[in-house]
């Protein structure tokens, strides 16, 4: 397969002009209205899930099990009765309990049951033996820097009520050190209000574009990084290369059969202009908590030839997620009731390998300590500086 | 499960006394071969309604098939025949989605069944109706397109400071890759069809025929609840030669 990329057409997608969409009443517009029974709250939900779920063909839950079994459940429920939405809550949670999608939640709508929430990679991941949870590294890595490093906070870029926090520095004068807490780095960067982040990123960006010559690697660092915004994908790894660079496949929904879908697209970095090819080894650190944009950056950046994975296999939350409309899968809404994100397009890396719900494995695996973190030492850091000569 | 098209076992045995009993009809039995080729348009019968600013489109191909006709009376004829058909269709994006499509290119091997009425003769000219059923085998396909690469992006800051991402469309072309579990390769439906042909040289014809075959099977396996069926209704318009086997009699 060919895939060709047309330099002229190019398709815009804002959130902020989904609003305007929706309140049209057009033809192509089905208007959906809030369920009236808890029956139509499950056909609604089981129904979407069929058309716009990416990855039945790799999925091993039995959705036509689950509607079989459930079905019959929803129907006895009374959606004005309390006891019944809380019901509800744990009905979706047991349906929805093996599926693989990293980034699968479902939120609800419905004020008395607002506060809860179904996810369920989290509770496989907390499972799992090695899981533990996100760990602020930035706290000890600033020991490891020479002194004049930058530490920066964006205190109007939050992600769950925690600041944007980047970190840059170099390691005994012959390593460029990075580290960012989420990816939405465009978005920081090019604000109009000041902040610490900026120049965090202008001292990392302009010592990437020109390297020192004592630099001998660059040590990317994206643990404990639950992703963000698709276009930092472009803005951070850009800067590494001088070329598009290849680094999977991304394949969506291509009609409402459960098993129908596009065939596989190549999936590319662009490179920022004026950007330069690094060509001195790379390390990424990255652990169980590096989910979506941070696992496409560690993928990316694995792509290269002079890269390497240091650290925890990562969440498997690998597909990227968009609207709704533009592909006519992924996220939906069950109106007034629930709202489920769920990713719009599955990713094969390089290797062929889809590795959501299982997660990117390092190429040398050091675990998280945390009993050797409380004394001040970051093994998988320093791991990294050791295979930088 | 593979659902194979199935014609019932007493209508073959029926089909088959009927051609024996034409063999008492001897002296006027004529048996003719001919080949032809022409135009198929094909719609894919499919609910999309719920499918944002989404069409479906027909496709047209091409037809190619032999086919041969056993004359039983003046008037009454049977007609079996083999040809490759293709049934192709599309479905496209609308408004601030126009450009993004996906196209089917179907090809069947097709083998109808009917019997052939003549409903109108003057001089050389013939007019014959035909009706029947029809078996095919979706022999190959592909599909090609242009959709949105969501990882071949470029970002623009909007006024409000909101990060726009601009998808570049990337367009493909593959081979379809059946799936044992989601597509039914075999297809069953009615056929109905009107022939108009010229006599020359005694045994041959020149033929302008159209045939309309509504398929009575889904192109999917059933494979998940809830499915929205998708069937073939093709039609197709064709010219070509037959050559009447004189009788051994």
């Amino acid at each position: 397969m060919r895939a060709l990329i047309s330099h002229t057409q190019w398709f815009r997608v804002s959130l902020c002009c989904i609003g305007l969409v929706v309140s049209c009443h057009n033809e192509d517009i089905t208007i959906s209205r809030a369920p009236l029974t808890f029956d139509q709250v499950f056909d609604a939900f089981w129904n979407k899930m069929n058309t716009n779920y990416v990855y039945w063909d790799v999925d091993s839950t039995d959705w036509d099990g689950m509607f079989i079994k459930y079905k019959p459940i929803f129907e006895k429920l009374d959606l004005e009765d309390e006891a019944d939405r809380i019901q509800s809550v744990q009905y979706f949670r047991d349906m929805t309990a093996g599926l693989i999608d990293g980034h699968y939640h479902i939120s609800f709508r419905d004020a008395r049951i607002n506060g809860l929430s179904v996810y369920p990679s989290l509770t496989q991941r907390q499972r799992l033996p090695n899981f533990h949870n996100p760990y602020a590294y930035f706290k000890i890595d600033t020991t490891y820097l020479d002194a004049d490093y930058r530490l920066g906070f964006d205190h109007n870029n939050r992600l769950n009520g925690q600041p944007l926090a980047a970190l840059s520095g170099t390691i005994d004068n012959r390593i460029l050190f990075f580290s960012c807490s989420t990816f939405s780095l465009l978005k920081s960067f090019e604000s109009a209000e000041a902040n610490g982040v900026q120049s965090v990123l202008d001292y990392f960006f302009s010592r990437l574009s020109n390297l020192p010559p004592d630099i001998k690697g660059i040590i990317v660092d994206v643990r404990g990084n639950l992703g963000g915004d698709l276009s930092d994908l472009n803005f951070f790894v850009g800067r590494f290369i001088d070329k598009p660079l290849h680094f999977g496949f991304t394949q969506s929904k291509s009609g409402n059969g459960r098993l129908d879908f596009t065939p596989w697209i190549k999936a590319y970095v662009n490179p920022v202009s004026g950007a330069s090819a690094v060509n001195i080894p790379i390390i990424v650190l990255a652990d169980v908590n590096t989910a979506s944009l941070g696992e496409a950056v560690v993928m990316a950046l694995k792509s290269l030839p002079n890269a390497i994975f240091i650290g925890e296999t990562t969440w498997g939350a690998t597909g990227p997620l968009t609207d709704e409309e533009l592909y006519n899968a992924g996220q939906f809404e069950v109106d007034g009731f629930l709202s489920v994100k769920t990713s719009s397009s599955k990713f094969r890396f390089l290797d062929g390998k889809i590795y959501e719900g299982i997660g990117f494995p390092p190429d040398v695996y050091v675990s998280y300590n945390s009993r050797i973190l409380i004394d001040g030492k970051d093994v998988q850091l320093e791991k990294a500086i050791g295979l930088i000569k | 499960m593979v659902q194979r098209c199935y014609i019932d076992e007493m209508v073959v045995k029926q089909v088959f006394i009927l051609i024996l009993l034409a063999q008492g009809f001897a002296s006027r039995a004529q048996l003719s071969v001919g080949v032809g080729i022409g135009y198929s348009h094909n719609h894919l019968r499919e609910d999309v309604s719920d499918r944002s600013y989404t069409r479906n489109k027909n496709g047209g191909g091409y037809a190619a098939y032999f086919k041969v006709d056993y004359q039983v009376t003046d008037w009454l004829g049977l007609r079996a025949g083999c040809g490759i058909i293709q049934k192709n269709h599309s479905f496209f994006r609308t408004q601030r989605y126009t450009g993004i499509y996906q196209r089917f290119a179907n090809s069947y091997l097709q083998w109808p069944l009917m019997g052939k009425i003549k409903v109108f003769q003057k001089s050389k000219f013939n007019v014959h109706a035909t009706v029947g059923i029809y078996c095919a085998y979706w022999l190959s396909a592909r599909v090609s397109g242009v959709t949105p690469n969501i990882f071949n992006t470029t970002a623009v800051i909007d006024e409000g400071g909101q990060i726009v991402d601009y998808f570049f469309l990337t367009s493909y072309s593959a081979r379809y890759e059946f799936n044992n579990v989601r597509d039914n390769r075999f297809e069953f439906g009615f056929a109905f069809g009107t022939e108009i042909s010229y006599e020359f040289y005694d045994k041959y014809s020149f033929f302008l025929e159209s045939n309309y075959y509504p398929s009575l099977t889904d192109q999917q396996q059933k494979y998940a609840i809830n499915q929205s069926p998708r069937m073939n209704r093709t039609f197709s318009i064709s010219a070509g030669c037959s050559m009447r086997i004189p009788s051994e009699r």
